[in-house]
């Protein structure tokens, strides 16, 4: 398998904090990888670091072995990195086949010129979009609202819309943060299904930060553990789940009850 | 092309509509329907930039001038120099010809205008873009204040009227174009950026979008509607003064948008109408109230405000 992203010895800072610190890791095409860490770990800086939106203080970002190091959000996106956000950020006040359509926006081929004239290419083409944008909400289930706006859906909705409009940028790399927060037991499960279908059915690397340990544990062969911006761990579920440092950083340090 | 019999219909329907108005309604009435008219153009395309796009520029009367002053400058100061090309084109049309020529360097100026004055702008978000504007309007107006080819503040005069006097054809063609436009291009998929951008940033950036690209659009197009709408207006005055295009101006074309809902085709070529009848309305009350004609522009701001006030969402909702 060959590498898709390169992270070579990344950092932030922000003044006097490090918010990520010698960063380096590898991940292959079509892999599945697991970030976790306490709060404040520096996770969703993580994301904010392979999307662009703050650019690394130190090291350098390959992306299919392209220098991605100063390319601004947008760009990275059209490159092939797509994201979901912690706190949704839908477009609220479109409807929600709209939220997916606008994705298309980079593989559009008419014009706007097309449209004033109302072109047979733009008809033709667009009819072609809702028509997929329509599948891709059937397959996420939820074709039945999609001329909701997207601010009335309800909550797991609106994160599985999010992962929609994600995907509908057509990625190579998808970055999902947090996708099970405020899930309950059931949504969970679909959604480990959906993430798990995603993965093998489209080839497409997922990078998968989550709180939740059990749907980590189930979906990632792979998973690195951040504390305090530096990488703490790195492996397989099973090994994660004994590493002493890494039981440390989520509970507290081990102390004999005896000697209390 | 499909649209061809419709463009054709709306030409012979406005051309139609020109002279049974011109026949049955004195000319009072036919001028503040022709106000009427550029209004719907000029708040439609504000309606691009503020409703649409979620921006909030003060300064569109600023592009209107451009507009304005631009073409009446080639009507006046280079068709007369064009008179070798005469016999190339027919006596008949000669003159929508010249016409449509200055219409459009006037819009063209504007939208340039408004590139440029969006490249540094458009890097500021909200309030701080709301003033931005305002000044670079301001600076227009001064620019057109102290020009003496165009008559400083006495006024630019002698531009030459509407060829043919199709005044309403030209004014409600313009209008047309403009409410198309804005409205085919925002319902499509590729033009639906506008509204992502509004609704959040970081969140089209993330898809794919450069927000600054997108923003720029609405305003080079939406400056470019204004340049068209500053172009008629200035045929239709035959003199224009920097002082029509004041900030008072663009604050009329604001609340025209923000009372017919931001983003709404139809509300806000609805609150064009309505505002820009309602002074007129108001200037001859009948008779038990006809003194409060005195006080009209007290009563139109009032009138305003309550509107605001009980504008009712459902209902701009249902005319889209």
């Amino acid at each position: 398998m060959k590498t898709l992203l390169k992270v070579e010895q990344c950092g932030i800072q922000f003044g006097g904090l490090k918010a990520l610190e010698g960063l380096d890791f590898e991940l292959k095409e079509g892999e599945l990888l697991g970030v976790i860490g306490p709060n404040g770990a520096g996770k969703t800086t993580f994301f904010n670091l392979l999307t662009g939106v703050y650019p690394p203080s130190s090291g350098r970002l390959f992306f299919k072995e392209q220098l991605v190091t100063a390319l601004k959000p947008h760009q990275i996106n059209q490159a092939g990195i797509s994201r979901t956000f912690q706190n949704i950020r839908l477009f609220l006040n479109l409807s929600v086949i709209d939220n997916v359509c606008v994705a298309f926006y980079q593989h559009i081929k008419y014009s706007l010129w097309d449209v004033i004239w109302q072109r047979k290419k733009y008809v033709e083409e667009e009819k072609q979009l809702k028509a997929k944008a329509l599948e891709l909400l059937t397959r996420f289930d939820l074709h039945k609202q999609k001329d909701e706006l997207a601010k009335n859906l309800p909550y797991g909705d609106q994160r599985r819309l999010e992962m929609v409009r994600a995907l509908a940028t057509q990625p190579k790399l998808l970055l999902l943060d947090e996708p099970a927060a405020g899930m309950n037991p059931t949504e969970k499960k679909a959604l480990i299904e959906l993430i798990r279908h995603l993965h093998q059915e489209l080839k497409l690397a997922i990078i998968l930060i989550e709180h939740d340990m059990s749907v980590v544990m189930e979906l990632c062969p792979r998973i690195i553990v951040l504390d305090y911006g530096v990488v703490i761990a790195e492996g397989e579920p099973d090994y994660i789940r004994q590493h002493p440092v890494v039981i440390e950083a989520y509970l507290g340090e081990k102390k004999d009850v005896k000697s209390m | 092309m499909k649209q061809a019999p419709a463009i054709v219909l709306t030409i012979v329907l406005l051309i139609l509509s020109h002279y049974l108005l011109n026949a049955l309604i004195n000319p009072y009435y036919l001028r503040v329907i022709l106000l009427i008219g550029l209004s719907i153009t000029l708040a439609t395309s504000l309606n691009l930039i503020n409703g649409y796009t979620g921006l909030f520029s003060l300064g569109h009367a600023g592009f209107m001038a451009v507009g304005a002053y631009s073409a009446a400058a080639v009507s006046v100061f280079l068709i007369p120099k064009l008179a070798f090309l005469n016999g190339l084109i027919p006596e008949l049309i000669r003159g929508e010809v010249f016409f449509v020529l200055s219409l459009l360097a006037g819009a063209c100026a504007a939208a340039l205008v408004g590139f440029m004055i969006g490249l540094p702008t458009l890097r500021l978000r909200g309030d701080y873009l709301a003033i931005a504007t305002l000044g670079f309007a301001e600076i227009i107006k001064v620019f057109f204040n102290n020009l003496e080819a165009v008559g400083k503040a006495k006024g630019f005069t002698g531009i030459p009227a509407i060829p043919h006097a199709v005044n309403f054809f030209w004014v409600f063609f313009i209008a047309v174009t403009c409410v198309w436009v804005v409205g085919k291009m925002t319902s499509s998929s590729k033009g639906k950026d506008f509204a992502a951008v509004r609704e959040d940033e970081i969140a089209s950036s993330s898809l794919g979008l450069s927000h600054f690209k997108v923003k720029m659009k609405a305003f080079v197009i939406g400056s470019f509607f204004a340049g068209l709408g500053g172009g008629v207006y200035a045929h239709l005055e035959g003199t224009i003064y920097p002082e029509n295009f004041n900030i008072l101006k663009s604050i009329e074309f604001v609340v025209m948008v923000v009372l017919g809902g931001m983003g709404r085709l139809w509300g806000v070529v609805l609150a064009a109408a309505f505002l820009t009848l309602l002074p007129e309305l108001l200037r001859e009350l009948p008779p038990p109230f006809s003194i409060l004609s005195q006080f009209r522009m007290i009563l139109y701001s009032l009138i305003i405000i309550i509107t605001m006030l009980i504008r009712s969402k459902s209902f701009a909702k249902s005319i889209n």
